[in-house]
């Protein structure tokens, strides 16, 4: 017994200190990768690409099945991203809920012949629509059955899109508007064949949104969305960009990707009944590019263009959770002759073990080692000396590698006002370890077990709150505009939901456009 | 006990441990401590930040007022007083301020506010010396960003600082000054078209195609056809083919003809629809005549380029073709054509409308509907 004891000991130990060193050398080769980027990115280069003819176009992309509740503003926020040559297709994936109907009537829309072409295999499309209003020239909106999967009905906005580059986004995602000048510069500035260009993903719960338009940026209020801020700059600004240098990025994410579409259809598109799409299609992308010997690279900027709203509260980051880390075994079940596989080079010997031993691999190894500690601790095989100061080890580390991510964002652009907003993150590390981390651990078990046990999990939705584009300024709205309200949906059984959504809609719908919207550029 | 006295006592002690435990509190240790050091430094970062921030909000908008009243109120001020009244609003004149005064005149600029007043302020505030500074900086940053400044504001005296640059080992940097080289010379602006190593990047033509614009705007492009002959790079043959078409280079007939025969289908497909740009119409029937024999790519700029001679004698070819091809993209392009080919396509479309069915008769109708902008 003592023996195993030890080889346990060891084994955490050297597990431990190993995802510390591929922390530490991610950190450094990130804080390269983030200073070479700024060395040679302007914003003049921004005005030089709206300024030219030569800007290649690029599909905006985003699905949406029972969005009813944010998918004006959101589409609006499409709308509104200042590039010279590009469409917004929205793929209204068999929804349930007013998601159509709302669009129709906002933008105008009619259904028009469209030659839609299944370069894809998807669930059957339906239709069409476009806008009559020329305001709206750029939007398409495709109505096709449900596919059970955002893969697929990404698949149908691939089969419509027009342009040789396409960002992937959710609805639910409030972009920068400068995020295609951005994104799109690494494609256009390297001599190697650029497949895919991923940027740093945010929560939007309490940042300010006018039309669409996020004019203000603060770390959310509620703790889950804060805790899921501070891990997605950690993910993003850490470790994907620390991939960048080396040119192994894992993925890019779902929310937020630039792809290039002739590579991503001839691998295949997205996996239809894939539920980590982002990660499945990068894989089927690298690997389109690895078969055929052919040289590519995936980019990454450290610039935060994509504002998502985070899950507000446990049950819905237990849902979003669970499905990621459903995705996650599927991913590593289909992609599995990848894993250690030197055909793939970085990929197989880097990028997937790294993801499979650190992250696919952690719950578990987590959730082993609290049951073997419980085991321990009725044996009286803890050291009690000891045993606080390896805790104490960890619990350090990952406050210092979240300070170092907080050092990481404020070189990249100063996103908060003020300096208590940025002391706000790195409290929110101190505690994160003890009260999200366990949760994320439990979430990531039941999504495995859900996986293996071949349970159904249908379209990643997440329950939307809407977005209040604060309170405050709702205080201002004119009284007519409450008066004016549908009365219908004033008695809808939504309620409170729907009223809030109501009163967001009718002063988005009376505002005038006009200068006071500052938007954020990164 | 010491302080001193109780931390050797310590260190003696982690010393008994075992070495797992001793290699454990020295990393705790260093973590606890760059913690510390991380938290000083984002404290440091905000101050400085907060103090740029302030800075900004005081002086840009007075700075703004200022430089607008000489630049589009013709309000007069000799070079001392503007500097002085420059250097009340900032106080100092120095690097941070005089980035201030250039990011408002490269604000103008790009807002297309013109006036003759520029080389008025530039001159008045040392903005040439300043950049010259920028050229020299260590920080690369710095650098890029004067090569952009100096073309935005058009100042084109600093050959011999490029010229360093053009020739540097840091290969972002030996591009930009490369093609910075092309708007900031006065004396050879082409002088290193032919020193391109491997292929263009799509960012290089941007970058290349605006210098061309300002030398456009100089009168200084006459010379741009000849490197089509000249070059041995592809990728650059093809983006100077395209050029030609977009200035509307004349007297390069021969030329394009000759790159007609070329081994590479992009340099043809580029010539053919420069062709089209330069409406050399005699070409229409050499085209059509290649049509059957050409890859695609060529094959769609050969549509392109009838569709923009619209001389109405090659309808029957473009009816051929369109129910020829199978590809659907294609098909589209070939449609459009037909549409806007004179009077006598438009009649051909409604034809062909009125005999096709299913998804033939879909593309036509998604090439008729004026609701989808990009077919």
């Amino acid at each position: 017994m003592e023996f195993f004891v030890k080889i346990y000991e060891y084994f955490i130990f050297f597990y431990a200190t190993t995802l510390i060193l591929s922390y530490i050398v991610l950190a450094i080769f990130s804080f390269i990768a983030i200073n070479r980027y700024k060395n040679y990115n302007t914003d003049i280069d921004d005005e030089e690409l709206l300024n030219s003819k030569l800007a290649p176009g690029i599909s905006v992309i985003a699905p949406a099945y029972n969005e009813e509740l944010t998918i004006i503003v959101n589409v609006k926020s499409l709308l509104t991203l200042n590039y010279p040559l590009f469409e917004v297709i929205i793929v209204n994936d068999g929804s349930k809920d007013k998601t159509l109907e709302l669009l129709i009537k906002e933008f105008d829309l009619v259904e028009a012949p469209f030659a839609y072409v299944e370069k894809i295999k998807t669930k059957p499309y339906k239709r069409t629509f476009k806008s009559q209003n020329p305001r709206y020239e750029i939007l398409t909106v495709i109505d096709k059955e449900n596919g059970g999967t955002k893969a697929d009905a990404f698949n149908a906005g691939l089969n419509a899109s027009v342009f040789p580059y396409y960002l992937n986004t959710d609805v639910d995602c409030i972009l920068a508007r400068n995020t295609l000048t951005k994104m799109i510069k690494p494609i256009l500035s390297s001599k190697v064949r650029v497949i895919a260009v991923g940027a740093t993903l945010r929560m939007s719960n309490n940042c300010e949104i006018e039309e669409g338009i996020i004019t203000r940026v603060r770390p959310p209020k509620a703790l889950i969305p804060r805790f899921q801020e501070l891990e997605y700059i950690r993910s993003y600004l850490l470790g994907k960009m620390g991939w960048e240098l080396i040119n192994s990025v894992p993925n890019v994410s779902g929310g937020l990707g630039m792809f290039d579409k002739e590579i991503a259809i001839k691998a295949g598109g997205y996996g239809a009944d894939s539920h980590a799409e982002d990660m499945d299609m990068m894989t089927r992308m690298a690997a389109h590019m690895m078969n055929n010997r052919l040289k590519y690279k995936i980019g990454y900027i450290p610039l935060s263009c994509c504002w998502t709203e985070g899950p507000p509260n446990i049950k819905i980051l237990s849902r979003q959770r669970t499905r990621w880390a459903r995705g996650l075994f599927q991913m590593f079940t289909d992609h599995r002759r990848i894993l250690f596989n030197p055909k793939y080079r970085r990929l197989g010997l880097i990028t997937f073990p790294y993801i499979f031993i650190f992250e696919f691999l952690a719950p578990i190894i987590e959730a082993f080692g609290i049951l073997f500690t419980i085991f321990l601790f009725f044996y009286g095989y803890i050291n009690w000396n000891f045993a606080p100061l390896i805790l104490f080890y960890s619990y350090t580390f990952a406050i210092m590698i979240s300070s170092v991510v907080i050092i990481w964002d404020q070189m990249t652009f100063k996103y908060y006002n003020t300096t208590r907003e940025v002391l706000t993150l790195f409290l929110t590390a101190i505690i994160e370890p003890i009260l999200y981390h366990p949760l994320i651990m439990f979430f990531s078990l039941k999504g495995y077990f859900s996986f293996v046990t071949s349970r159904e999990l249908a379209w990643g939705t997440m329950t939307r709150q809407g977005y209040e584009t604060e309170k405050k300024n709702e205080e201002n709205v004119d009284k007519k505009n409450k008066n004016d309200q549908n009365p219908d949906d004033q008695n809808n059984s939504n309620g409170e939901n729907k009223n809030k959504k109501n009163s967001v809609f009718d002063r988005l719908k009376n505002k005038k456009s006009s200068g006071e919207l500052e938007p954020i550029k990164t | 006990m010491s302080f001193v006295e109780w931390l050797l006592s310590f260190v003696y002690k982690i010393k008994t441990f075992p070495l797992i435990i001793q290699i454990t509190i020295v990393l705790t240790m260093f973590f606890l401590i760059s913690t510390f050091a991380l938290i000083i430094t984002i404290y440091t970062i905000r101050k400085k930040h907060n103090r740029v921030q302030k800075l900004l909000k005081n002086s840009v908008p007075e700075i703004k007022k200022l430089f607008e009243v000489v630049l589009f109120e013709n309000e007069k001020y000799d070079e001392l007083e503007f500097f002085e009244r420059f250097k009340d609003i900032v106080e100092e004149v120095n690097r941070e301020s005089l980035d201030l005064a250039v990011d408002v005149l490269v604000e103008f600029k790009n807002e297309h506010r013109e006036s003759d007043m520029y080389l008025f302020i530039i001159n008045s505030l040392g903005i040439v010396e300043h950049l010259e500074r920028k050229f020299d900086s260590r920080s690369n940053s710095e650098k890029m960003d004067a090569f952009q400044e100096a073309f935005v504001l058009n100042l084109n005296k600093f050959d011999s600082k490029i010229l360093v640059h053009a020739y540097s080992k840091n290969s972002q940097i030996r591009n930009e000054a490369r093609n910075s080289y092309l708007a900031l010379s006065t004396n050879d602006p082409y002088r290193f078209f032919d020193e391109y190593s491997g292929d263009l990047t799509k960012w290089d033509e941007i970058e290349l195609m605006q210098y061309l614009k300002l030398q456009s705007e100089r009168g200084n492009l006459e010379g741009l056809g000849k490197w089509i002959n000249y070059s041995k790079n592809d990728s650059l043959v093809v983006f100077l083919i395209k050029m030609v078409g977009y200035f509307k280079q004349k007297g390069i007939d021969e030329i394009l003809l000759e790159k007609l025969e070329d081994d590479n289908a992009k340099i043809r497909a580029e010539a053919i629809l420069t062709l089209g740009e330069l409406g050399i119409k005699e070409t229409e029937q050499t085209l059509i005549e290649r049509y059957y024999t050409e890859p695609e790519i060529c094959q769609v700029s050969i549509v392109k380029t009838i569709k923009k001679f619209n001389t109405g004698k090659s309808l029957k070819f473009l009816q051929e073709i369109f129910s020829e091809t199978n590809n659907t993209d294609t098909k589209k392009i070939i449609g459009e054509a037909i549409l806007n080919y004179s009077y006598e396509g438009k009649i051909a479309f409604q034809n062909l409308k009125n005999s096709l069915k299913g998804f033939d008769l879909t593309i036509l109708k998604h090439i008729e509907t004026p609701l989808i902008k990009y077919k």
